[in-house]
């Protein structure tokens, strides 16, 4: 069993350098542990864990029979976390995310009216296939993911932390789903694409499912070291330029700014707003600071940039007439914005 | 962690910043050189020739622009730290480091953090400067080739046309005899020569000044033939004013040539105009003012055959002096209507007419399908047929058996609604059936 070694450490009280190393460190260490079972897809993986680190939630989307799933399993069980799994499905209700009151026996011939929390009061939330839920038991996540807490009747809960979603879906199939709604993408960190894997990836997978083996994962980082690593990850510095920088590539997405581009103009009906901007920022500097740096670079920016705007915008039609996805348009943005 | 508090980091990596600017500099001022060089030879040659001016060397000035312009546009594009810092980064791909090095320190930020930064722009400064071997551009090892090539080409052009003025200058008038001014006539040039900036001081360009002596008739100057004969074209070119007129009386004349020496003693002012004229047409003329005179008249002769060139607009009106409009450029403005029209247009579709397609109005551009008809053919569906009842006769009137009514008539018994005498007669009905029935 692969345990961290560094439990006692206290990222906070180390000097910079120690501390981006010890962070590095945990850092890879998760991404190992996650390797013993998911196969390749290690920029994915990178992604995935620094949203976690950030404080933000992740969609993954992709095709049935990649690993969606197994992923999301994985990543909690490396993580010494309480983990809820939800199957959504069509008939799921909003009381069944949050709970809702119960009877219970008090003494003789007496009973209580008590809350009985839902799957939603855990650390590490695995919503399986989210959008076969209808709209309305979607909404049911939107104060948990945006403001930590769930209000119940006349009762608010505040969730216990580290508090991370991770949701699946399936973007091709189409038949008995619903969309997310845009407040609720809105509320996800980053929507991460989960392609194919590669070759020489695919021997590995056979090897490792195929042949009997049991592969499990271990935990390697508790939930006092994950806060931590968020609130050493949010000292990192953001200089003037950067900040700038960051700034325009989000104005820059929005048709009506001046920092919008002719392909934004075009093709971009709605553009990101000041919480795409925010995450940003936050997945960058944990970038950063994996790297070894105290201060957000412009390339970290850059790095964060399509999988933390990609579901922020709406296309238009001009979009689909050229045959445009958010990250083409993304992309002609990027190339275009510079510190 | 003490190291990183310490000013020693600061001015090293200022320093190292300093050094990295100087580089830039000299690189961009060097990058620039070839063509400022370029451009402080033109001025040269332009202050030398079409534009000369006594009081400004133009060699200094030649200097000048190919010195400063290169420092000043440098300066312009590398004269603060944040640009050299931006351009390393942009050069070295080194993720801003340097650049956030910069401003942490120029924030005046002492965290632990911020020391960290500059600690790591300061390596990044070194390390990358290292890795990396000198730039070669090959654009700017192109643009300096071209530079030094034309700079090469113009020297030697400048080189043979200096030549080829002194063998012009030197050139044997008559019978291959090269003729060296003695005292006299050295003094007659230098008195032309003064002359000729006189008149470039008071008309500004060369082309007024050519402009007047073209006005002015050649006068007529008192030499003797032999002198005549060599110099009279410039004397009559530099000649301010008239001095005679066609009897031979003597006007005003400028100091300058009352001055010369041998003018005086003449006698010949009336021969004199005719034997110019005479010796102008048969002569070369050494003289900058008639080489000016030449290149003016070309300029007229250019100018006037682009004037042939140009084509000549056919128009009716002309003929009576421009005075009416161009009546043929009136061609009506394109119709915006979409009814139909008869014209060149195709009038099914609406955009007939004399000029021919519309402006379309109001088409679904956002259709994502093919374009579909606007009419469907076939026969309407007969649908659900709907009357709405405004004006309705009044209701049937249940039939009531006689017996009844008459009963109701007499008042014996109240009325009954017509709904229970029906039950009534319909019990009485099933009573009797039933007793029919064995």
């Amino acid at each position: 069993m692969n345990m961290n070694t560094n439990t006692d450490t206290n990222l906070q009280t180390l000097p910079p350098s120690e501390a981006a190393g010890e962070f590095a460190a945990r850092f890879e260490a998760l991404r190992a542990e996650l390797n013993h079972v998911f196969v390749g897809h290690d920029e994915l993986l990178e992604l995935l864990l620094s949203a976690l680190i950030a404080d933000g939630h992740v969609l993954l989307e992709g095709v049935p029979g990649l690993g969606k799933t197994l992923l999301a399993r994985s990543l909690a069980g490396c993580l010494s976390l309480q983990f809820s799994r939800i199957q959504f499905t069509p008939d799921l209700m909003p009381m069944d995310l949050i709970g809702g009151q119960q009877l219970f026996e008090n003494g003789a011939n007496s009973v209580i009216l008590k809350f009985v929390p839902g799957p939603l009061h855990a650390n590490f939330i695995l919503a399986d296939e989210i959008n076969r839920a209808t709209p309305k038991t979607q909404s049911a996540l939107l104060e948990a993911m945006q403001e930590h807490q769930i209000t119940a009747g006349r009762e608010t809960f505040v969730l216990p932390q580290p508090f991370f979603v991770i949701a699946t879906q399936n973007p091709i199939e189409q038949e008995g789903t619903y969309p997310l709604p845009e407040a609720e993408l809105d509320r996800f960190m980053v929507k991460l694409l989960l392609q194919y894997p590669r070759e020489e990836e695919y021997d590995r997978i056979l090897d490792l499912t195929t042949t009997g083996k049991h592969v499990e994962v271990h935990p390697v980082c508790t939930g006092e070291e994950l806060l931590q690593m968020r609130t050493v990850a949010q000292t990192v510095l953001l200089e003037e330029s950067v900040k700038r920088c960051a700034v325009h590539l989000v104005m820059a997405t929005q048709p009506e700014s001046p920092y919008a581009t002719a392909e934004c103009r075009k093709y971009i009906r709605f553009g990101a707003g000041p919480r795409a901007l925010q995450n940003l920022v936050r997945l960058a500097k944990v970038r950063a600071l994996r790297q070894g740096r105290t201060i957000v670079g412009e390339e970290d920016l850059r790095w964060a940039f399509l999988p933390v705007v990609r579901h922020r915008i709406l296309l238009g039609f001009e979009a689909q007439n050229d045959a445009m996805d958010a990250d083409a348009v993304l992309k002609e943005i990027l190339s275009k914005i510079r510190v | 962690m003490e190291n990183y508090y310490s000013n020693e980091l600061c001015t090293k990596f200022r320093r190292r910043l300093g050094a990295w600017q100087r580089q830039l500099l000299l690189r961009e001022a060097g990058r620039l050189l070839p063509e400022a060089v370029l451009l402080g030879a033109a001025t040269a040659v332009t202050l030398t020739f079409a534009i000369p001016v006594a009081w400004i060397s133009a060699l200094g000035v030649a200097v000048a622009v190919a010195l400063l312009i290169p420092v000043a546009f440098a300066f312009g594009r590398y004269g603060s730290h944040a640009h050299c810092a931006r351009e390393f980064d942009r050069r070295m791909e080194s993720n801003t480091r340097v650049l956030n090095a910069y401003e942490v320190l120029k924030h005046h930020n002492e965290t632990a953090f911020a020391l960290f930064a500059i600690a790591d722009g300061c390596a990044a400064l070194e390390t990358k400067y290292r890795q990396s071997t000198r730039f070669r551009d090959r654009r700017v090892h192109l643009r300096r080739t071209i530079c030094a090539g034309v700079l090469l080409a113009a020297g030697i052009i400048a080189v043979l046309a200096g030549r080829g003025t002194e063998q012009f200058a030197a050139a044997p008038t008559e019978g291959g005899i090269i003729l060296r001014p003695d005292g006299q006539e050295s003094n007659r040039l230098k008195t032309a020569s003064s002359r000729r900036e006189q008149l470039e001081q008071q008309f500004h360009t060369p082309g007024e000044a050519v402009g007047s002596i073209e006005r002015e008739p050649i006068s007529e100057i008192p030499i003797d033939d032999e002198e005549r004969r060599r110099n009279q074209f410039s004397y009559s070119t530099n000649t301010n004013t008239p001095v005679t007129d066609k009897t031979g009386k003597t006007g005003t004349v400028p100091q300058e040539e009352q001055s010369i020496p041998g003018e005086e003693s003449s006698g010949e002012n009336g021969k004199s105009d005719h034997a110019s004229s005479a010796a102008t047409a048969t002569e070369p003329v050494p003289t900058s003012a008639l080489s000016a005179v030449e290149k003016s008249a070309g300029s007229n002769e250019r100018s006037r055959r682009s004037n042939r060139k140009r084509p000549k607009r056919r128009n009716p009106e002309s003929a009576l002096g421009n005075s009416l409009p161009m009546l043929a450029d009136n061609a009506p403005p394109a119709g915006r209507e979409l009814g139909e029209k008869e014209g060149d247009g195709e009038p099914d579709n609406g955009r007939g007419g004399p000029t021919g397609e519309k402006k379309a109005r109001g088409s679904a551009a956002m259709l994502p399908v093919e374009p579909q008809p606007d009419t469907v053919d076939g026969t309407l569906a007969p649908g659900e047929e709907i009357r709405l009842a405004e004006h309705l006769p009044p209701p049937e009137r249940t039939p009531v058996r006689s017996s009844s009514v008459a009963t109701v008539a007499t008042g014996a018994v109240e009325p009954v609604a017509a709904s229970e005498i029906m039950n009534l007669t319909t019990r009485k009905e099933i009573i009797r059936l039933r007793k029919i029935e064995p």
